[in-house]
């Protein structure tokens, strides 16, 4: 029976070519997007997913609170996890690492862009990579250890056995490397080359001068990420009261003494790469949206739910073609249930052919995909779950319908071809088409305020000069000379101004510190970064009062500090010029007054607004030489800089980054939306069309007869074209009347992300109506135009 | 085998109501070949369908072999229309996108006939009415006549012991024609017993009865000799 149904179906597929490819076609790309969704939903979400123990594993992250505001950022200080574990025995382990910004050397190998990070002895207990050359115990429990990635191993090693080698940190310091590990797999919260043994970082921060002096014990240092590992059957959001309560006794003496503490806040590990977007996230580390995976996912069903309707649409539109069939099968014998089974076995083949078909579409567009979002997504066993779950549902959500229908026909109206589609069901299809396109209509709205926000953002005068200016990052090694390489680059004509600063758009560290007016117990944070007496002029940055930094007053270096407008009202300060002149105490580091004002600036993503902003000079912070170049042969001076920068800056990779494209990344996830949703709202409207395509050319058919009748009676071509139009054209106009606030409400949801947006316009929601009518108008007009020109004597001859 | 007794239908518009048969009485045995005639519109399609439970009565009964069927559901309409009953039409209803032989098979797989024991019958079919040669011919290549013979052999195809012919000639020429009238009585000398409907005279001839009517009733029903 079962050979029979797939039999006919197939047969039924052949001698209706154009319902058959716009159903098979339509949900085909249906299933192909489902399927990329799928695959990239499953990469995201398998973040951290493969070490053993990340059901137990959490990170700790830092609240940081003053009276007035609250702060929330990745790293804690590193006595955090220490004194978490030591008061809870919840707590088995707990595993920090640190940022590293030097380098490490093999013999005359040096290479640059090595990615190093200082971790405790727990890392083996924390995460489970694959050892591959020594073992994991003790590997990094003493100073002056080293474990590498097999990739890092190969480069600095070539084939040669990694562990027991000694390398460089630096120019000076000896460490052995004690393991090599697979490499950082890409669905990990960090990613690194290396990690040294922590101990190793205290043993070098002996003799820094630089160093907080009681690092390990600072409370307000955050530079640690840490991590905990949790028992067996521990529930976190239980654990977490209990640690803040302990903070807040430890704490209550510091609290009375500065006016700030601090809370914190845990994170499974399982979580991070898509709900963590903290300050201070782990350099390098390429935090994804959940927001962004929910729109991805429902745009995908949306559009394989577009190629159901249709599905559904032409199955019922053409079941009075097959209604004969009904009746005879009906007639010898076969029950409701019988007719019920075959259809749906019908569109379980057209589900199968779909199927089969989009898994070619992903094959051939999944590269283009990762090349564009930079990840490597693969046709996986996992996926064959997914299509075989997506064959049945898709075969009965689309089937269910017209099987229904079509197996209700009475058996002597249906042979007698009396069969006619009720009021409900015309009604219903309508619906249908309506649901299509408000969909789609929805997408095409959508689009528009997200291409103008996002070249808002890009054009927005943003208060600073960012464009023609490259920041090229120094090494620990090299910044003592720092002042001298940056004069030595300057010589170049094509380089208009330059400086040395530890600016960054991607990130600034948050400093403590009391302004002057403040007690000593209302200690508050503020983002600072270092700067040299070049950074206001190279970047352009008015200022509203007092003065930039000078050479003239060489005590700048010591005690100045030029603060922001938002500054100015967060200390309490009453104009700018009220500011110049008030002290600023920063922690045991540095003391100084206000020697100027700038005007605001947007320093971050326009996703925040502009906060209180410190600047002043400290050379040994200042990890960026930023080079403001002329606009003319641009490639031509970047080599020249090269050049220079490798005599100049042995220890430094010469790695650059344009302050333009770097501000611009502050967007991707949004500029990756803009582009995915681009392909969606073209595909959504694709398949839309193809069913209103399919649905027109039935509804002509149906009406040949009047069309011939209309033309012998004296009708126009247009008159028909528009007759026939008409009725499709006020379905797409409803969907209209559903998208445009749907589409609203999602727009001002998704700006009220940015603390900088566009006012979405009402002419884009006319332009998106007007586009989607005349999309449709097109796809009918076609058709209806070819009905309208056709000789009515054979439309006539057709009774 | 049937016996029908005052037997109505109506049929209802909004606005009109249509009697199409007004107290009608027979009864057919098992074994007879039957003709219903009479003018376009009289209800003799209407009282075969209603024989064949393909259509609701709104009122009399209807004795199928001795049961009352006439309040019947669909499920054991269904059920009862598939052991006992084979339907041969004017314009053969043949499915276009299966074969001969499939078309032939079809009934066979609604009884649940295992496949190689359908195989079987449906060629031991075939080769009965001589069409075995085009078994795995799809419809449209086939003549009328062909069709037909098609649609007979679906009819039979289960061992009925009722066929239903609706104009079975109607779309034929005569030399077609008889050559399914031939087939019929061949059946009906088995021991299969049909009801047909008819306009022609020349197919009545082979009937042993003719049951005659006019506007929703049966005028007169005579014997052959």
């Amino acid at each position: 029976m079962y050979k029979n149904y797939i039999k006919i179906a197939w047969r039924n597929i052949l001698s209706n070519k154009l319902f058959s490819m716009i159903n098979i076609l339509g949900l085909a790309i249906g299933i192909a997007c489902c399927s990329i969704i799928f695959l990239y939903v499953n990469f995201e979400m398998s973040y951290d997913d493969y070490h053993q123990n990340s059901d137990r594993i959490y990170r700790i992250t830092t609240l940081l609170k003053d009276p007035k505001k609250q702060d929330h950022f990745a790293p804690t200080s590193p006595t955090m996890a220490v004194r978490i574990k030591t008061n809870f025995p919840e707590v088995s382990k707990y595993f920090r690492m640190n940022e590293s910004k030097s380098m490490i050397t093999y013999q005359d190998k040096k290479i640059y862009d090595t990615k190093i990070k200082y971790a405790d002895s727990t890392f083996f207990d924390f995460y489970s990579f694959k050892i591959v050359e020594g073992q994991s115990k003790n590997a990094l429990t003493n100073p002056y250890t080293i474990v590498l990635t097999e990739s890092a191993a190969k480069r600095y090693f070539g084939n040669e056995k990694a562990v027991g080698k000694i390398m460089q940190l630096g120019d000076t310091v000896n460490i052995t490397v004690t393991a090599v590990i697979d490499d950082i797999p890409i669905n990990t919260h960090f990613t690194s080359d290396a990690f040294i043994s922590r101990s190793t970082l205290n043993e070098l921060k002996k003799n820094d001068s630089t160093w907080v002096r009681d690092h390990e014990e600072n409370w307000f240092f955050c530079d640690s990420y840490s991590y905990i590992l949790l028992n067996e059957n521990v529930d976190y959001k239980k654990l977490e009261p209990k640690i803040n309560a302990m903070m807040d006794r430890e704490m209550a003496e510091i609290r009375k003494q500065v006016g700030m503490s601090f809370n914190i806040k845990m994170q499974p590990i399982k979580d991070i790469h898509l709900t963590s977007h903290l300050d201070a996230e782990i350099k390098d580390s390429k935090n994804g949206d959940i927001l962004y995976v929910y729109i991805f996912i429902g745009a995908a069903l949306l559009i394989l739910l577009i190629a159901c309707c249709n599905f559904i649409n032409l199955s019922t539109a053409r079941s009075l073609n097959r209604s004969k069939e009904i009746g005879l099968r009906k007639v010898i014998g076969a029950t409701r249930k019988q007719l019920i089974a075959q259809f749906l076995g019908e569109s379980l083949v057209f589900s199968g052919i779909a199927t089969i078909i989009s898994i070619i579409l992903v094959v051939v567009t999944l590269p283009v995909f990762n090349n564009f979002l930079g990840i490597e997504l693969e046709l996986n066993l996992s996926i064959i779950l997914l299509y075989l779950g997506l064959i049945i549902i898709i075969g009965l959500l689309a089937g269910l319908y017209p099987a229904l229908l079509m197996s209700s026909f009475k058996p002597i109206l249906s042979l007698k071809g009396k069969i006619s589609h009720g009021l409900s069901d015309i009604i219903f299809r309508k619906s249908l088409v309506v649901f299509q396109f408000t969909i789609a209509i929805v997408l095409i709205i959508s689009t528009t305020p997200i291409l103008q926000q996002l070249s808002f953002i890009q054009n927005r005068n943003i208060g600073m000069k960012k464009d023609q200016i490259v920041s090229i990052e120094l090494k620990a090694a090299d910044i003592e000379k720092s002042k001298f390489i940056l004069d030595e680059l300057k010589r170049n004509s094509n380089v208009i101004n330059g400086t040395v600063n530890s600016f960054s758009f991607k990130g600034v560290s948050n400093i403590t510190l009391v302004p002057e007016g403040f007690s000593e117990n209302e200690m508050t944070s503020a983002p600072v970064f270092t700067v040299d007496e070049n950074f206001i002029e190279t970047y352009e940055i008015d200022m509203v009062a007092g003065r930039n930094f000078s050479k003239e007053f060489p005590s700048d270096v010591q005690d100045a500090f030029i603060i922001n407008e938002a500054a100015v009202k967060e200390f309490n300060f009453k104009t700018p010029k009220d500011a110049l002149g008030k002290k600023i105490a920063w922690g045991g580091m540095k003391e100084g007054k206000v020697i100027g004002v700038m005007k605001d600036f947007n320093y971050m993503s326009l996703h925040e607004n502009i906060k209180p902003l410190i600047v002043h000079i400290f050379p040994q912070w200042s990890n960026n030489i930023s080079l403001k170049l002329k606009s003319n042969n641009l490639m031509n001076t970047m080599s020249q800089i090269e050049n220079s920068w490798k005599k100049l800056a042995p220890h430094s990779p010469f790695k650059y980054d344009f302050n333009e494209d770097e501000f611009n990344s502050l967007y991707q996830s949004e500029i990756n939306m803009r582009s995915i949703l681009g392909a969606f709202t073209f595909l959504s409207v694709l398949v839309a069309c193809l069913g209103l395509f399919g649905l027109a050319s039935f509804s002509i058919k149906q009406r040949f007869k009047e069309i011939g009748i209309r033309k012998v009676l004296g009708s126009s071509t247009a008159e028909i074209v528009s007759l026939l139009s008409k009725d499709f054209l006020k379905l797409v106009f409803v969907s209209f009347i559903f998208a445009a606030p749907i589409a609203w409400y999602g727009m001002t949801k998704w700006l009220q992300d940015f603390a900088y947006k566009i006012n979405i316009s009402s002419i884009v929601f006319i332009v998106a109506g007007c586009l989607a009518l005349l999309i449709a108008f097109a796809t009918v007009a076609i058709q209806a135009y070819k009905a309208a020109i056709s000789n009515p004597v054979i439309s006539l001859r057709t009774e | 085998m049937i016996k029908v007794q005052n037997l109505e239908k109506i049929y209802r518009t909004e606005e009109i109501e249509t009697v199409a048969l007004n107290n009608v009485s027979f009864e057919i045995k098992e074994g007879e070949f039957v003709a219903m005639m009479g003018p376009s519109g009289c209800g003799k399609s209407t009282l075969l369908n209603i024989i064949g439970l393909l259509d609701d009565l709104d009122a009399g009964s209807y004795l199928f072999n001795g049961v009352e069927v006439a309040q019947y559901n669909e499920r054991k309409r269904a059920e009862l229309r598939k052991h006992n009953i084979g339907f041969v039409f004017q314009s053969f209803n043949l499915i276009d996108e299966l074969t001969v032989f499939e078309n032939v098979e079809l009934p066979l797989m609604y009884t649940g006939v295992a496949a190689s024991e359908r195989k079987r019958i449906v060629d031991e079919v075939l080769d009965k009415i001589q069409i075995a040669h085009r078994r795995n011919h799809f419809p449209q290549q086939l003549s009328g006549g062909q069709q037909q013979r098609v649609a007979v052999a679906r009819a039979v195809v289960n061992n009925p012991k009722l066929i239903l012919a609706d104009e079975p000639t109607g779309n034929l020429d005569s030399r077609n024609g008889n050559e399914v009238m031939q087939l019929l009585t061949d059946l009906n000398e088995k021991g299969t017993t049909i009801i047909m409907v008819t306009h022609s005279e020349h197919d009545a001839r082979f009937t042993h009865r003719i049951i005659n009517m006019l506007d929703g009733q049966i005028v007169t029903q005579s014997l052959k000799v």
